[in-house]
């Protein structure tokens, strides 16, 4: 239960933070920011949300050691364990500011989502199976000899697709639709359009199915539905829709001439009617203000309009915000698994209470993230020395539990040892907290996923030992509880 | 308002009659139609329910002398099928948008819109 807590909670964090970026890159005008550009970055927030990339950091690197057995990957683990390590222990994780909450609030929460989850992918399957159903019925074959199959099959060699594609018509459509996840079916509207592209239609719904959109799309809702308290999820959603259609048209017009590309305008906006059969002709007003509908269209035809290549130069700054975002969301989400709420025994019957182990001073972590916004970008990619000093200590044969106790502050020791003695008893309190015997099953639990799995490398792990440690724990308490404090009250 | 409203039951069971007579009908002959079918309607009820429609968009009317005339805007396959195309659009809109790509993923876009962004393209 911990471990799901633990994992909603990072998952959370992680996507909101990856999200509220892209959120906010929308302060950048769209000609600087492509589509393109913005569309990865918002399927990269997808991944934030849905797999547990911190979480995994950790058993990662409990796996590569106990492959120690042959040199080849010892070799490999060197290289790859010290960075999730110093990922960790560079934004201390060794730091556990626990917030406790009593189990059975714990059970009620965790209820409560998985119903929401359940009910949100219940309600989206019922309206798609409905949809699809409906569609199905209304449909009729595209003769072979037609324009659009023609251009198909012409389009499709062009793309280099081999995978089946289908062609059908209805008369409920009024713009041409993609459905499908395994059999995907180009579907066009029945009723004959003035002024379509055939070869651009396909074209477009083509490079959707190419880039697999229908399953990025599919991945938003999966998200929205495990996520669906997050406001920011939703917001993710919309944004996701709208740059996977801008990025499409990208690619459709990034070669075309200008007159092609006003010729692809029409397209778009002749399939964006209404049906005709009974509209009421009101007279029509130049000069009047368009529809949210109409204007949002219209950012869409300006910015395919404005499609050009981009310089090596806009290149490499786009791809390093994409970095930059990737690196500050995994961040977030290293942090929120060290500060989850801890599950409390509801024995205990305490209500919800701070605790801590150990806290680097300010400047140090300060230093260490902004070294780390450098470093995580690649994941092999690791500060050398750090890296030596991890093997020698995993590697050096005398490593047991009293050696983990001595080289836990031994690997930090501008925090626990300049001041031995701040405050004693201010800390007292705290310690008590921590020291009975139910309490420290709760810490120990607090801390399992992160504490327990590096438990083998000897570096992390200032667990609240009882013994010889304990005075170092008391000491690192204080610091813990002075850094602390302004942020939590 | 680019779509035919939703007629109500009753609506409907008027159109189905007007659509199985010959039009245009006054509503003396619906009158009639309805009182063979057992039906006592007030005059005023049917013109209420007449006009209504002519709001609601599936019918036209045209004056001649003291009565009016009706006719059916579209027929009963025509609204069979709007109705079905807005079972499916609320659904796209609902949440199978999320599901499936579509050229143009907006709201239908209206006549206003049209003409405007149509001007607009043209002039690039």
């Amino acid at each position: 239960m911990n471990v799901m807590l633990e994992l909603l909670f990072t998952l959370t964090i992680a996507g909101s933070v990856a999200s509220a970026a892209i959120l906010l890159l929308r302060l950048v005008p769209a000609e600087r920011f492509p589509a393109f550009w913005r569309y990865k970055l918002g399927k990269m927030a997808i991944v934030f949300y849905l797999l547990p990339v911190t979480i995994a950091l950790p058993r990662i690197s409990v796996i590569s050691t106990l492959s120690e057995g042959s040199a080849l990957l010892r070799d490999k683990a060197g290289l790859q364990m010290p960075n999730p390590l110093s990922l960790s222990n560079l934004l201390s994780i060794t730091a556990k500011p626990i917030l406790t909450v009593p189990k059975n609030a714990v059970i009620v929460l965790l209820a409560l989502w998985a119903a929401g989850a359940l009910l949100f992918a219940a309600w989206q399957l019922y309206g798609y199976i409905r949809f699809t159903v409906v569609l199905r019925r209304s449909q009729s074959a595209v003769a072979a000899n037609s324009e659009a199959a023609e251009r198909l099959a012409a389009v499709k060699a062009d793309l280099g697709i081999t995978s089946k594609v289908a062609l059908a018509s209805s008369p409920l459509l009024q713009s041409p639709m993609l459905v499908g996840f395994f059999n995907p079916t180009i579907y066009l509207p029945a009723a004959s359009i003035d002024g379509l592209d055939w070869d651009m239609v396909i074209r477009h719904e083509l490079i959707h199915l190419k880039r697999k959109d229908i399953w990025v799309k599919a991945a938003s809702l999966g998200i929205s539905a495990l996520h669906w308290f997050n406001p920011l999820v939703h917001l993710l959603r919309q944004d996701l829709a709208t740059w996977s259609e801008l990025s499409c048209d990208e690619a459709v017009v990034k070669k075309m001439s200008r007159s092609e590309r006003l010729r692809y305008g029409q397209t778009i906006l002749n399939v964006s009617a209404g049906n005709q059969l009974l509209a009421r002709r009101l007279p029509v007003q130049f000069g009047a203000s368009l529809s949210g509908e109409g204007k949002k269209l219209k950012r869409r035809l300006n910015a395919m309009l404005h499609v050009k290549k981009h310089s090596k130069k806009t290149m490499i700054l786009l791809l390093s915000t994409v970095m930059m975002v990737a690196a500050v969301s995994i961040i977030a989400a290293i942090w929120a698994s060290s500060v989850t709420p801890a599950v409390a025994d509801p024995g205990t019957g305490d209500p919800i209470k701070l605790t801590g182990l150990g806290e680097k001073d300010d400047n140090e972590s300060n230093r260490d993230s902004s070294a780390n916004l450098k470093h995580n970008t690649d994941i092999t990619s690791v500060n050398d020395a750090n890296a030596n000093a991890i093997k020698d200590t995993t590697t050096s044969p005398d490593t047991n539990t009293n050696a983990t106790n001595h080289q836990g502050p031994v690997s930090e020791p501008n925090t626990i040892l300049p001041e031995p003695s701040s405050s004693p008893s201010a800390a007292e309190p705290i310690i008590n907290e921590i020291a009975p015997s139910d309490d420290t099953m709760l810490v120990a639990e607090g801390s399992n996923s992160t504490i327990a799995a590096e438990s083998p490398q000897p570096i992390i792990v200032p667990a609240p030992l009882p013994s010889e440690s304990g005075k170092i724990s008391e000491n690192k308490l204080n610091v813990m509880e002075d850094s602390i404090r302004p942020s939590v009250e | 308002m680019n779509h035919v409203q939703k007629l109500s039951d009753t609506e409907l069971e008027l159109m189905e009659e007007i659509w199985s007579c010959t039009p245009p009908v006054t509503s003396t002959e619906l009158l009639n139609v309805f009182m063979q079918k057992g039906r006592e309607w007030k005059a005023q009820t049917i013109s209420t329910f007449l006009s209504r429609l002519v709001d609601k968009g599936a019918l036209t009317f045209t004056r001649n002398g003291r009565t009016n005339q009706y006719a059916p805007r579209l027929s009963r396959e025509e609204y069979k099928l709007l109705e079905t195309q807005q079972v499916l659009d609320g659904l796209y809109q609902g949440s199978v948008k999320n599901m499936i790509s579509a050229m143009y993923d907006g709201n239908k876009l209206s006549d206003q819109d049209m003409v405007e962004l149509k001007k607009w393209l043209s002039e690039k």
